[in-house]
């Protein structure tokens, strides 16, 4: 970068109120150079733009943190990986060396799970879809099956009597929460008296061990308190099941949903400052568990299986400004080479943009563009930016969660991954795909040849 | 002719076991069990025929009684009987010389000896925890002056035990000797050198320690100008005590040391002083000199507050150097009961939390109060608050649970003292809101500072180990949200404080943690207790009954051993073979390997280095430190070593151990050596592969003597096996060839079963990866 100024093209911009009061928005630009320490200028050199850079360092530390905020809380706790979140085998890895074990919702990421190492009788397989293969595989090596409804029970049941093994069976339980609105297509109902029903069952029927119960009251949950209303219910349920079937549950799951740091477009604070901390659904959760009438060195573990909320902080997408445009109504818009065909989760969040270099000028209202010839490849409707020129570099922060399991390959290839590892090395965890990554998938017909 | 070979048979068996009593009792005399320091003995002994006779009649008549009558411990050549009886008679000899009536005098009092022994036994032993030492042997000397006055036996009186016909003594080494020889009664230089070998045979510590006391006594014999017969009674006598107090009943150290020569001095001024009386009364002196200074220093030790410097041998004794062995051994490996008291203690919060006042803490941690602990938690920003921590409630640990350190009964519940502002406290109610529990006797441990109306538990209520007995608060005097620990002996509110090791806790280091025994958190440290994990507590099982074969392999091992899973009467849990034992036992938080008694080239010691624990912590998690002695890693080392062991730091190797788990379910135990060798690779390397709840696959250990490994496998048939040769009885009568081959080929199917039952096969050696 030279010391010149960069040139800026004259053009009339409305006067913003909010300049001239300590109230206003705060006209000093943020400037973001490094990723723990990895210039941003090299890391593309090096490695191409866009780039999705994950921080091992934030991965350990959100990991950390969610574990002491309930292991203080609660005296046995289990993290399991959701997968779906993010099922890169080396951010996968860095969780499971800290002890995580795995949350799989299909055959594709029981196998993913497999592959990587951890073993069957630590992956929580969860969801609607589990095929009757998938099911003999994790009966057979003993994973934790949480059932999503009655027919799955007498599937379970089957095979399990097939393979002459003893499934261990949890029930994925929704329940009425107030000002929740309720995810009712998952497991069994708590209120009408479903999830008894199904836990009897399973307790009578054959090959199959009552183990756990689950219930995911939803996303990006904002108030910890309908965890503890969720919890206090599980709580009430295990008792019931103890005092009615004699069962002893091993683990209570309560599922995820823990927001990020991420603000959601309806959200009027930044989520940054406003969504609650881990310690607060610890003690929200630890609290509504305290109604279990269990002995204190048998309590149920307590598994969470957060995944946005651990690993969105730690993604960081680096872009490139492609092209500069002045819109009809007078805003200015940016191009850049990224677009929703990798950032999935620009649809409901208000992602944070920060300039990879200093850059001079008054900021304004932007629109962030993507690449593709699509209307809908908008990544920020609106947000203030200083003058940037074509070839600077945008980061979008806190980008860990879901893009790279739900980017498309849409009009462009997807690009590279790397880690920046805790001592500031920088390797790469997915490389660019190339035509011929597409291609490979493909067959020409032989009397196309 | 079949009943006179039973009688002959039978008659050799009892030969057999007389010697061998024999051989005990002359060991014991220097409190030994080694036998070439009893033939030593003997021979030294044998300067003086009528003494060795009737000593041997004497212990041989006390073996005797002692077995008829059945006393404990006499069918196996019980060592007190012996050695007593041997003294006795050999006070006989040496007084009466080898006639009829000092032989049958002999036989009596080893007959009365045993009683007397069996009595000294239930009084000392069972009464006061004493040893029984010779204290028998010099009740029964003072018979001696009398019955012999009346049988007419003694050829003249007697001045004391020993004959006044002794050389002139000095201070050099031969007078020491002399005297060395006296305690065989044979009060010459050359019987003295031979009980100087038999001790250093038996111990280089108790022989420096002999030497020691023994030219101490006589310099001051000779700068006093002490008659010489009481000196030769005083220099044996002070040896024996310097021997039994440094190296026997102490730990030996410096301190011990300076014990030894105390009791010596002790011994010495006993001698001196009644050698004029008792010359009066025309009493044998004898051992009496150390028994009295040996119990008088025992005794007067145990009133000690703290059991330190010296360490007290609080196991079974063995050689000096066998004791150094073991508490060196034990104090390294964390296994010492680090307080007085048998209950293991935990931390008293879950999770991480920051040590802020340790022990002898600067702030409040004085005096009585010294061994208390104070915990925070502090954010990795190194903040213990949010915001600008105005509020109680901004700080991390206000609020969190407070758990119940080991199981217990509540004794005392405080709940109403208010929380203080930030930055000011309440000395009125200074220990605040607490809960005071009962663990044991004289075992008390409290939580203080708790958050007002927080308690979960009534008075009288009992709670097991981590129930929540409250919340974290700031009550007291407390500045700030803090938890305050302590263990203390009486329930008062503000006893003393008692020392407190942590059983085993978790030091934070930034990598997951390490596991420590007998944990004291200090200051600026992050401890968490041990999450332990129930796969890790499954797995790592010797199943009781279960037997494995392993093929050893490299420097110094070769071929198969079996081993197999044991349990005792006391139910000591144990891997055992034809080449030894190593005990083992599984606690809630670690499987730990014990006491070892094994051949150096035994499947047992690769076990011992490569798996001396396994903390119960989670694959890819678990990292703990334990310690191997020297002799693991340096070889044979020399004896003269053995003399300067208790000076100076000992020789053995720290280890860190990590658990990890490999494809196809095995567990893998990487350990090695702490300190690095000249070429900063790490002297000792091991790795363990584990099959869980199936036990070991494979070790390999690495030191500087080479590399030696151990796989499990089956026997190869018709491969010659010690075992096999052992259980094989068709030897004699059917073809050798047949019967070889029915045993390995039911053995080899043994080896089979295991490995179809078990886990897949071990993996190829990975050596290139392991040890490069």
């Amino acid at each position: 970068m030279s010391n010149k100024p960069a040139y800026e093209r004259p053009s009339i911009v409305r006067h913003q109120m909010g300049g001239l009061n300590k109230f206003g928005q705060d006209q000093r630009s943020r400037v973001l150079e490094e990723l723990d320490g990895a210039p941003i200028a090299d890391l593309v050199a090096q490695y191409g733009s866009p780039l999705f850079v994950f921080s091992e360092r934030t991965l350990v530390e959100r990991y950390q943190e969610l574990e002491q905020a309930f292991v203080r809380r609660y005296p046995r706790v289990r993290i399991a990986w959701s997968y779906k979140t993010n099922y890169l085998q080396a951010i996968c890895r860095v969780f499971h060396k800290l002890g995580a074990w795995a949350e799989v919702v299909s055959p594709f990421e029981y196998d993913k799970a497999i592959r990587g190492g951890i073993p069957p009788e630590r992956i929580h397989f969860n969801g609607p879809f589990k095929p009757d293969d998938a099911l003999a595989r994790s009966i057979d090596g003993g994973s934790f099956l949480h059932v999503d409804g009655f027919d799955e029970i007498a599937r379970i049941e089957r095979i399990a009597k097939r393979l002459g093994k003893t499934a261990r069976v949890a029930v994925r339980v929704n329940m009425s929460l107030d000002g929740v609105p309720s995810w009712s297509r998952f497991g069994l109902n708590l209120e009408s008296g479903q999830a008894a029903e199904a836990a009897a069952r399973i307790v009578d029927g054959e090959g199959m061990d009552l183990v756990g119960l689950h219930t995911h009251i939803g996303t990006f949950m904002l108030d910890p308190t309908s965890y503890k209303i969720a919890a206090g219910k599980l709580a009430r349920l295990a008792n019931d099941l103890s005092t009615r079937h004699r069962v002893r549950l091993s683990f209570i799951d309560m599922g995820g949903g823990f927001p990020s740091r991420n603000t959601l477009k309806e959200q009027y604070l930044d989520g940054g400052q406003s969504n609650p901390r881990f310690s607060q659904y610890a003690q929200a959760i630890s609290e509504g568990l305290s109604e279990l009438e269990y002995p204190a060195q048998h309590l149920p573990t307590l598994v969470l299986e957060t995944g946005r909320a651990l690993v969105d902080e730690a993604g960081s997408l680096v872009t490139t400004v492609e092209a500069t445009k002045r819109l009809g109504d007078g805003r200015r818009a940016l191009v850049l080479d990224a677009g929703a065909n990798l950032l999935f989760t620009a649809f409901w969040y208000r992602h944070d943009v920060v300039p990879a270099q200093e850059v001079g000028g008054l900021a304004e209202p932007t629109v962030l563009y993507g690449p593709l010839c699509m209307n809908i490849d908008v990544l920020r409707d609106s947000v203030s930016l200083p003058p940037l020129s074509v070839g600077d570099r945008l980061v979008f922060r806190n980008v860990g969660a879901y893009n790279v399991t739900q980017w498309m390959q849409f009009i462009t290839l997807r690009p590279a991954v790397v880690m920046v590892g805790r001592s500031g090395e920088v390797s790469v965890i997915r490389r660019p795909e190339t035509v011929d990554d597409i291609n490979a998938h493909e067959a020409m017909p032989e009397w196309l040849q | 002719m079949a009943a006179v070979a039973i009688t002959g048979a039978r008659l050799g068996r009892e030969i057999v076991w007389a010697g061998r009593a024999l051989l005990r009792a002359f060991s014991q005399i220097v409190l030994s069990e080694a036998r070439p320091t009893a033939v030593l003995l003997a021979l030294a002994a044998a300067f003086s025929p009528p003494s060795l006779a009737c000593g041997i009649a004497c212990a041989l008549a006390a073996l005797a009684t002692a077995r008829a009558v059945g006393l404990e411990g006499a069918a196996e050549g019980g060592g007190a009987y012996g050695a007593n009886a041997l003294f006795v008679g050999l006070a006989v000899g040496h007084v009466a010389g080898l006639t009829a009536a000092a032989l049958a005098l002999a036989l009596g009092l080893g007959a009365l000896c045993a009683f007397v022994v069996a009595a000294g036994i239930a009084v000392l032993t069972r009464g006061w925890a004493l040893p029984v030492l010779s204290v028998p042997a010099v009740a029964l000397a003072f018979l001696l002056r009398g019955a012999a006055g009346h049988l007419q036996l003694a050829p003249g009186p007697p001045e004391t035990m020993l004959a006044a016909s002794v050389a002139p003594l000095g201070a050099g080494p031969t007078a020491l000797l002399a005297s060395l020889g006296a305690l065989v009664f044979a009060p010459t230089w050359k019987a003295g050198l031979l009980v100087g070998a038999a001790l250093l045979w038996h111990s280089r510590i108790g022989f420096l320690l002999a030497w020691l006391a023994g030219t101490a006594l006589l310099v001051l014999a000779e700068a006093l100008q002490i008659g010489r017969p009481a000196t030769l009674v005083a220099v044996f006598n002070g040896c024996l005590t310097a021997v039994a107090l440094g190296g026997v009943w102490f730990v030996p150290s410096r301190s011990s040391f300076a014990l030894a020569l105390a009791g010596a001095l002790a011994a010495g001024l006993v001698a001196w002083g009644l050698a004029a009386p008792w010359q009066l009364l025309g009493w044998p002196l004898s051992v009496l000199p150390f028994n009295a200074a040996s119990l008088l220093f025992l005794v007067a030790c145990r009133a000690r507050l703290r059991d330190e410097y010296p360490k007290s041998v609080d196991f079974l004794p063995g050689t000096p150097e066998q004791n150094l062995a073991v508490f060196e051994t034990r104090l390294r490996r964390g296994l010492n009961p680090a307080a007085p008291h048998a209950v293991a203690v935990s931390l008293p919060f879950q999770g991480e939390w920051l040590c802020t006042q340790g022990v002898d803490g600067p702030l409040t941690h004085r005096g009585a109060w010294r061994h208390g602990f104070d915990f925070e938690i502090r954010d990795a920003r190194g903040s213990f608050h949010r915001g600008f921590g105005r509020e109680v409630g901004d700080h991390h640990c206000y609020g969190l649970p407070v758990i119940a350190a080991a199981d217990g009964t509540v004794v005392k519940v405080v709940g109403d003292v208010p929380d203080n502002p930030i930055g000011t406290i309440n000395v009125a109610r200074n220990w605040g809101n607490l809960v005071l529990l009962w663990h044991a006797p004289g075992l008390y441990s409290l939580v203080a500072h708790l958050q007002p109306g927080s308690s979960t538990v009534r008075e009288g209520q009992g709670v097991v180990r981590g129930q929540a007995l409250g919340a974290c608060g700031n009550s007291g005097r407390s500045p700030r949200p803090h938890l305050h620990f302590q263990l203390q002996g009486t329930a008062v509110v503000g006893a003393p404080t008692l020392p407190c090791a942590f059983a085993v806790a978790v030091k934070g280091d930034g990598q997951g943690g390490l596991a420590l025994r007998n944990a004291i958190p200090a200051v600026d440290e992050r401890w968490s207790n041990l999450a332990v994990d129930a796969d890790s507590l499954a797995a790592f099982d010797f199943p009781l009954g279960r037997s494995w074969n392993y093929q050893l392999e490299g420097t110094g091992v070769r071929g198969w051993e079996t081993i197999s899973v044991e349990i005792d009467l006391l139910g000591e849990t144990a891997l055992a073979s034809d080449k030894g034992r190593l005990a083992f036992r599984r606690t809630a938080n670690e499987l730990l390997t014990t006491t070892c008694a094994a051949a150096p080239d035994s499947f047992l010691q690769l076990v011992r280095m490569a798996l001396p624990s396994v903390s119960m912590g989670a694959p890819g998690r678990a990292r703990w430190r334990d310690w191997l002695p020297s002799a693991d890693w340096r070889g044979r080392r020399p004896p003269w070593r053995d003399l300067v062991a208790p000076f100076v730091p000992n020789q053995g190797i720290e280890m860190e151990y990590r658990l990890d788990r490999q494809r196809g379910g095995l567990l893998v135990v990487e350990g090695q050596a702490v300190s690095r060798d000249p070429r900063s690779l790490p002297s000792v390397r091991t790795r363990v592969l584990f099959a869980p709840g199936e036990g070991i696959v494979q070790i390999d250990v690495a030191t500087a003597r080479g590399l030696r490994s151990a796989r499990r496998g089956a026997i190869p048939v018709l491969v010659p096996s010690r075992r096999r040769e052992e259980t094989s009885h068709e030897s004699t009568s059917g073809p050798v060839r047949a019967g070889a081959e029915r045993d390995s080929v039911l053995l080899a199917r043994g080896g089979a079963v295991e490995t179809q039952g078990g886990p897949p096969p071990a993996p190829p050696r990975d050596r290139g990866r392991l040890f490069p």
